[in-house]
Order: structure tokens, then C-alpha cells, then sequence
């Protein structure tokens, strides 16, 4: 009666952990692979800006200022205090990938940090922390960091610190922990004996990250967004390290008779916006468990 | 059988599901059938055979992505080939599907009013008052009490049987000649299930023909005159029932034969008890349960799942926990490893005091004591292989080294028959038997003293069920373990246990040693779910001892 059961060993399906499971779900989607590729090479340029750019990001030409693009020496022309458009994109990608990169780093740690403790510990803990959740949420984020950049200066740091957003994630984490924590693994565990850290962090948060994940390869652009909107308000980061909000309220007043200072920014603004939709889209379904690959 | 033309005729159904490649999945291969006018057929299987996707293949209520072929006559037209609007008055008037899960299957925004006269008015059958009346009197006849009354109310405010009995009266209301049903009581107590069933029979005296999808041979045979089993979407047999039980010819359907347990009530057999029975009050049970009371403080108020149980679990033996839905049986099995905190009561485990234990205590304790769970997809850790699974307890206790805790882990999955070649692979890697082995090498990795098993075998297909029973009885001998075993099902717990407890509304109905618990039940509750019981093997008694459903109900509350 056991025939129906046992396999032959030289059936035996390969090996295949979640996150290679993943991977090969994700690249079933061309242009999520692709977006990939395309934010590697952003990151790839960013590092490696100071031997690309063909001038550095501060050197002026007063005599050759606003010069169109494809002219002699400058690729993609030159801006207001005559500086090359080109080096200037380069580096101000180091910028935009800092704080988006930079920024939802501190947001995941806050969220997991804040949505772990309230989702496992509940009780007391949970109300604390959700009722601090909610004052940060009802806070017009706007507002909060227009008063960060304001106290600490216009340096990267401070408006990686003033944009970083956790306050959706941390409730997506909590909710997360308290579906799982209702797991017969979880419940498994606990019989097994085993202490309340090791089950958060062992046999809780593995399951979790995979939504976290989606949500943050959308929300790295919406930082990058958020720094557009300070230096807009003239709070973005300082001149003259250079950054696409900075770029574009520059080049904006030029627009009619130089529409490439403000083209340049824009469409890669645009491209890395879509990647990483692209790519969150490949990781939604590369989390999905509703497909199973059984023996 | 009634001779004549059949009602429906199908011939060599295929459906195939197209992936993203394209490429289509065989879902059913070739089924054929004949149901005559007034007949009744069974299609049995287990999870994955095809039979569900063929009947809704049928109706044509697959999704897009699905290919079908064949032919399908119903009354004489091709129900594969017919245009959409004929295709809905057939659906409507001519066919009545009921579903599993009745709580989804009907829309809990709507009262039962609307629901069963909408499918009327729609099909343009008859005016809004006459339809009315009709609603009234299909839920009269799906013995719902009061339907002046309850034809106003929400699906969310009927309990469970009476909201398949009302799926089932919106399935006839329009008249139609075949009722399909697809696994209407799997979801069922077995006393209300009874019910259910007796009222498909009544139907059928109405001249109803009916296709029953089951997995369940008892359910089959009480109900159809025919059978066709179905594995992985192809036909394996088809038969007249009587036949089938007693002479099938292919080896599939002998083992499902063979996997079907039937209560054996008869007084000469159930001599298995291994251990004989001590004295309840015998000295030093190794696990002891005193007027356990655990409450639950819902909105709907006080609910007490655990009402005052004792229970006592001597060394070497098997200990059946038997109830249906809501008797409180899984949660006293949480209370016993103080998964979730009693209200009041004391538990001791060889000696000590389960719940005064401190935390290292508890710690301690927890290691002789482990647990198998319902549903082993859900128990796994899915980012872990089914070795890790295993060697987590040990991790958490801290015992061996790495490589020590792997060869454990590694000697443990041979025990339960997984094979060392598969320790690497993660548990959705395997079948949900598999993956019950795995969740057992789990629990025994520490060598407890104590197994709880919680439904381990209720989310099993039937021939899987009985190789996990022979898996656990034959580990509990060879590794003298104690188990409570936690089942609604009383031939598992006949079959495994030395003593049962009968519990109903949180509260014993009876406790007594298995082989007198089954030839002479003393509680009037054991006696009435020992008669909801459908033997595979003997034929069925129908009706024997109708159950007065707002008695039973009441016990469900």
C-alpha cells in the first residue's frame, strides 16, 4: 500500500530553496530582469563616476555656458555656470541612488524593528508602538521633513533621514506577523520549546520579508521623488553636489530656449522610476505562493 | 436502474489547463458516463483525480485558460456545444449544482429571499409572488423549520447544516432533472452530514437524478447506485455500487477499499488493545488533566470551549479524543502543552506541575512532550529544508553539535520513511503524507514521551490516512511512546486508541476503554454518532435512527 508514496530516488525532483524559486519565477518576466540589469548599471556608473565623467561636477566654463547638446567636448551640453550636463548626470546619480537606497534602508529597519516587536509581543508594546505609528502617520510626512532638513542642514544624510518613510511598512510587517504567528509552524515551534527571539526571528520574519520586499522596490523611487520635492522648495540637497530635483528647478527656467537641461534629468528620472516598478512587479510574482511545485 | 434514453451521456470528456507556456495540463483524459433518468452516480476520488474539474467542466463554468473536448449530451443536446443563452437555462433549469463550502456559496450580503427567487425570475419561470411561494416551499422541503421565517434571514445566521440545506433548496428550487453535488458534506459534522444526505435521498424520491462528486466510499455508497472512480483525470472503474464493494477488480479500487475504515461495532472484535486498561485511578498517570476550563471572551460573549475535563494518559497508551466541529477537542489538546493558558484546572506530567512551571521548567517539560498538527503544509517552516524542519526542536534545546543534530535529523526522516536522498529538499517539495511524515520525524527528534496529535490525518487523502495511521501505531510500539490522539473520525480512533473520550460542547460525554466504547456505547451522543457513521463494507441502513436536527444543533453551540 506504500507504492502510491515512496518515489524512485532517480526521480527525485532538484533541490530548490524559496529564494531560487524566486529567482526563477522573477526571470520568467523579461522586463523585470531587464530593469534589473538597467538598475545595476545606474548603480555600476554611480560607483564608479569619478573615472567616467569626463569633467568633475564643479568645474566651470563661464564662457561656455548653456551650450547645446553634441557640442565640441560636451556630450550632452552645458548649463548655467557653463559646467558639462553629462559629469553632472553621473554624479548626480550617486545622489539619487543615496537617498533612495540610504533611505529605505533606515525606513526597513525602523519597520521591521518596530512591527516585529508590536505583531509578536502584542498586548501593551503593540499599543505603544501603533499609537506612536499613527502620530507619525497623521503627521503630514511633508512637513516633517521640510523640519528635519531645516535642523540638520541640506547635507545627503539629513534628507536620507527627513524622507525616510517606514510608518506604512512597519503596519505591512505587523500585519504580516500576525497572520503568521497564527502558523501551525509557529505553533510547532512554541511546542518544540523554542524561545520567543528565535521564533520571531527564525520561523517569523523569513516568511515575511517577501511582501516587505515588493513594497520597497516602489517605495526607493518615491524617496528619490520626495528629495525632488524638497529641492523645489530650495530644501534639497545643497549646491553644488548635484541632484535631479536640483537639476531640474535649475533648468526649468531655461526650458524654452535650452530644453535639455531639464530633459537630461527627467527621462533617467523616469527610466529608474519604471525599473523599479518593473522590477516590484517580477518580485510579486516571484513571492506569490500560490503556485506550488510538488513532487 | 430505470431503463429508457439516459439524462446524461457523456463521452470521452478531456480538459486541459494552459499554462504559461502554452502548453496544456491533462486535467480529466476520456471520461465517459451514463447517468439514466431517476439514477444516481458517484464519482470517487481523491484530491487531484479530475472529478470536480469534469463536473464543472460539464456546466462550463471553468476558467478561460481551460481547453475541454468531447461530448457531454444532456436530454439529448450537447451541453459543450450549446450557445450561451440556451447553455444558462440549462444551467438555471435543467441542472442544479450544490457546492462544498455553503458559507461561500452563497452571497452573505443577501438574504435567502432574494438568492432562491432571483434564480427564478431571472429564468423567467414565474411572477415575483409565485416565486415567493416557491422559495418557501423548496425550503420546506429541505427540512428547514419555520421557512416563512427564515426565508428573511442571511446565510451568516443559519448554522452550517442548515446553510447546505439551503444551497441544496436553491439548487432545486427551479425544478431541474439532475442535481450535481460536489462534496456537499465534507465540510459536515458526520451527525449532520446524516441529515444532509437523507434529504438528497428524499429528493431523489422526487425522481431527482444525481450526480454525488465524494471522496468519502460511505457517503458514495449510501447514496448512488452506480460508481466511477476516477485517478489522476482518468477513469479506473466503473461500476454498479453493490458490485463494486464487494468484488472491484482494479488494484486502485481495492486499495481505496482497503484504505476505507469502517467502525466495526460488532462484539467479538477489538481484541488490538495492546495495553490493557488501568484503573482510572491507577497510580501515576504520565500525564493528568484535572477540571480543565479554558473560556473564550469573543464579541458574541463568554464561550467555554473547555468545560470542567479530566483526562488521564497512562505510559504506553493511545488515548482517543473523538467530537465533532466545535466540541473543544483541539483546544484541550492545546491546553494540555499549555499552548494557550487554562482558564482554571491543573495539568501534571510525570509529577510536575505542567502549569505552575516557570519558564526553564516549562522548557524542560516541553521536551517530553510534542505535538503533530492538522495540517502539515502549514506546519513546516517553508524557507527551511524538511531536514532543518527536523533539527529545529533540537536546535532550540540546544542539543549536539550542527552535524550531530543533522545525523538525528537524518536517522529520524529514515524512521518515518522519507528517504536521506530528500532530506535537502523543502517541504512543498513533497505530497501532504510526506510532509505528515516530516512533521512527525519533527516531533520525535527529541524522543518525547508524550505525542499529541491534533486531526493528523484529516487533511490526508484516505489511502494516505491509513499508511500515516500505520506509521504512528507502529512507531508508538517500537518506541514505547504515549499518545492523545485528537480525531472527529471514530474508525481512525477505534483503529489507534486503547481508551476514548467523547467530548461534545466542550464538555466528556463519555470516557471508556475503545472496544466497550464501540459495542456498547452507554451516552446517548456516542450512540447517536456511532449511527452517522456510513459503513463502506455492509450495506447501509437507511434512516436507522433519524436525528432530530434542533437537538443536535443545539449540542453544537
Amino acid at each position: 500500500m506504500t507504492t502510491t508514496e515512496q518515489m524512485p530516488a532517480d526521480r527525485t525532483p532538484p533541490v530548490r530553496s524559496e529564494l531560487a524559486r524566486g529567482w526563477l519565477r522573477f526571470n520568467r518576466r523579461p522586463i523585470a530582469v531587464a530593469s534589473l540589469v538597467f538598475v545595476a548599471l545606474l548603480v555600476l556608473v554611480a560607483l564608479l563616476a569619478p573615472l567616467i565623467a569626463p569633467y568633475s561636477f564643479t568645474e566651470q566654463d563661464l564662457t561656455q555656458r548653456l551650450l547645446p547638446p553634441l557640442s565640441d567636448g560636451h556630450l550632452l551640453g552645458t548649463d548655467t555656470l557653463g559646467r558639462d550636463l553629462l559629469s553632472r548626470m553621473i554624479f548626480s546619480l550617486r545622489t539619487a541612488l543615496l537617498i533612495g537606497f540610504g533611505a529605505e534602508l533606515i525606513a526597513l529597519v525602523i519597520a521591521i524593528a518596530v512591527g516585529l516587536v508590536a505583531g509578536y509581543r502584542g498586548g501593551r508594546a503593540d499599543q505603544l508602538l501603533m499609537a506612536g505609528t499613527d502620530v507619525m502617520y497623521a503627521f503630514p510626512s511633508y512637513l516633517f521633513a521640510v523640519l528635519i532638513v531645516v535642523v540638520l542642514g541640506r547635507s545627503v544624510t539629513s534628507i536620507i533621514i527627513a524622507i525616510a518613510s517606514w510608518v506604512t511598512q512597519a503596519r505591512l510587517v505587523r500585519a504580516q506577523v500576525l497572520k503568521i504567528k497564527t502558523f501551525e509552524y509557529v505553533e510547532a515551534a512554541r511546542s518544540a520549546g523554542t524561545s520567543g527571539t528565535a521564533i520571531a526571528l527564525r520561523h517569523i520574519l523569513p516568511n515575511a520579508v517577501g511582501p516587505l520586499l515588493v513594497t520597497t522596490s516602489f517605495a526607493i523611487p518615491g524617496a528619490i521623488l520626495a528629495e525632488s520635492g524638497l529641492a523645489i522648495l530650495g530644501l534639497g540637497v545643497a549646491p553644488p553636489t548635484p541632484s535631479w530635483g536640483g537639476m531640474i528647478v535649475d533648468g526649468y527656467r531655461y526650458v524654452l530656449s535650452s530644453p535639455h537641461l531639464i530633459a537630461a534629468p527627467l527621462v533617467v528620472f523616469g527610466l529608474t522610476m519604471l525599473a523599479f516598478t518593473w522590477i516590484g512587479d517580477g518580485l510579486r510574482d516571484a513571492f506569490d505562493s500560490s503556485e506550488e511545485d510538488r513532487s | 436502474m430505470t431503463s429508457g434514453h439516459p439524462l446524461l451521456s457523456v463521452r470521452d470528456l478531456t480538459v486541459g489547463f494552459r499554462g504559461r507556456d502554452g502548453q496544456p495540463t491533462p486535467a480529466v483524459q476520456g471520461l465517459s458516463l451514463n447517468l439514466s433518468q431517476g439514477g444516481s452516480l458517484a464519482i470517487v476520488g481523491e484530491s487531484g483525480s479530475g472529478k470536480t474539474v469534469s463536473m464543472r467542466a460539464l456546466l462550463r463554468l471553468l476558467p478561460g485558460s481551460a481547453e475541454v473536448g468531447g461530448r457531454a449530451a444532456f436530454e439529448g443536446h450537447d451541453l459543450l456545444r450549446l450557445p450561451a443563452d440556451r447553455l444558462r437555462a440549462v444551467r438555471g433549469r435543467g441542472i442544479g449544482m450544490v457546492f462544498q463550502n455553503a458559507m461561500d456559496a452563497l452571497n452573505p450580503t443577501r438574504t435567502l429571499k432574494s438568492q432562491l427567487t432571483e434564480h427564478l425570475r431571472w429564468h423567467r419561470i414565474c411572477s415575483r409572488s409565485e416565486a415567493t411561494r416557491r422559495a418557501v416551499a423548496a425550503l420546506d422541503r429541505v427540512g428547514i423549520p419555520e421557512p416563512h421565517r427564515r426565508i428573511r434571514m442571511y446565510p451568516f445566521q443559519l448554522s452550517g447544516g442548515m446553510r447546505q440545506r439551503a444551497m441544496i433548496a436553491m439548487s432545486i428550487v427551479a425544478g431541474p432533472r439532475l442535481l450535481i453535488a460536489d462534496e456537499p458534506t465534507t465540510a459536515l459534522d458526520v451527525t449532520v452530514q446524516r441529515q444532509v444526505l437523507d434529504l438528497l435521498n428524499d429528493l431523489r424520491d422526487d425522481g431527482l437524478s444525481l450526480i454525488m462528486i465524494t471522496h468519502d466510499l460511505g457517503v458514495a455508497r449510501y447514496l448512488c447506485d452506480d460508481v466511477v472512480v476516477m485517478r489522476d483525470g482518468r477513469v479506473v472503474e466503473s461500476a454498479p455500487m453493490a458490485e463494486f464493494v464487494t468484488s472491484a477488480s482494479h488494484p486502485y479500487s481495492k486499495q481505496l477499499l482497503a484504505a476505507a475504515l469502517d467502525v466495526d461495532t460488532s462484539t467479538d472484535a477489538t481484541q488490538q488493545s495492546a495495553v490493557p486498561d488501568p484503573e482510572p485511578e491507577a497510580p501515576s498517570p504520565l500525564m493528568r488533566a484535572n477540571d480543565l476550563v479554558k473560556v473564550f471572551n469573543g464579541r458574541g460573549g463568554e464561550t467555554r470551549a473547555v468545560d470542567q475535563v479530566s483526562v488521564s494518559i497512562h505510559r504506553g497508551q493511545t488515548v482517543g479524543v473523538v467530537g465533532e466541529s466545535g466540541s473543544g477537542k483541539s483546544t484541550l489538546a492545546r491546553l494540555l502543552v499549555r499552548l494557550i493558558e487554562p482558564t482554571s484546572g491543573t495539568v501534571t506530567f510525570a509529577g510536575a506541575d505542567l502549569l505552575g512551571a516557570g519558564r526553564r521548567e516549562l522548557h524542560q517539560l516541553r521536551r517530553r512532550v510534542q505535538m503533530v498538527f492538522q495540517n502539515p503544509h502549514g506546519s513546516l517552516l517553508p524557507h527551511l529544508s524538511v531536514a532543518a524542519n527536523v533539527m529545529e526542536p533540537l536546535r532550540a534545546h540546544r542539543v549536539g553539535t550542527p552535524v550531530q543534530r543533522r545525523q538525528r535529523a537524518l536517522e529520524m526522516l529514515e524512521l518515518v520513511g522519507v528517504p536521506a536522498q530528500r532530506a535537502d529538499h523543502y517541504p512543498r517539495q513533497f505530497s501532504g503524507g510526506q510532509q505528515q511524515r516530516v512533521a512527525i520525524a519533527r516531533a520525535l527528534a527529541l524522543e518525547p514521551e508524550l505525542l499529541i496529535c491534533d486531526e493528523p490525518t484529516s487533511a490526508l487523502d484516505l489511502s494516505i490516512q491509513a499508511q500515516i495511521l500505520d506509521l504512528l501505531g507502529d512507531l508508538q510500539q517500537r518506541l514505547g511512546l504515549s499518545m492523545l490522539f485528537v480525531t472527529h473520525n471514530l474508525a481512525v480512533a477505534q483503529r489507534l486508541c486503547d481508551r476514548i473520550v467523547v467530548m461534545a460542547a466542550g464538555q466528556v460525554m463519555e470516557v471508556a476503554p475503545a472496544h466497550q466504547l464501540f459495542t456498547s456505547p452507554q451516552h446517548p451522543y456516542t450512540r447517536a454518532l456511532l449511527d452517522a457513521v456510513l459503513p463502506v463494507h455492509s450495506p447501509p441502513q437507511r434512516a436507522a435512527q433519524p436525528l432530530d436536527p434542533p437537538q443536535t444543533e443545539e449540542i453544537r453551540r
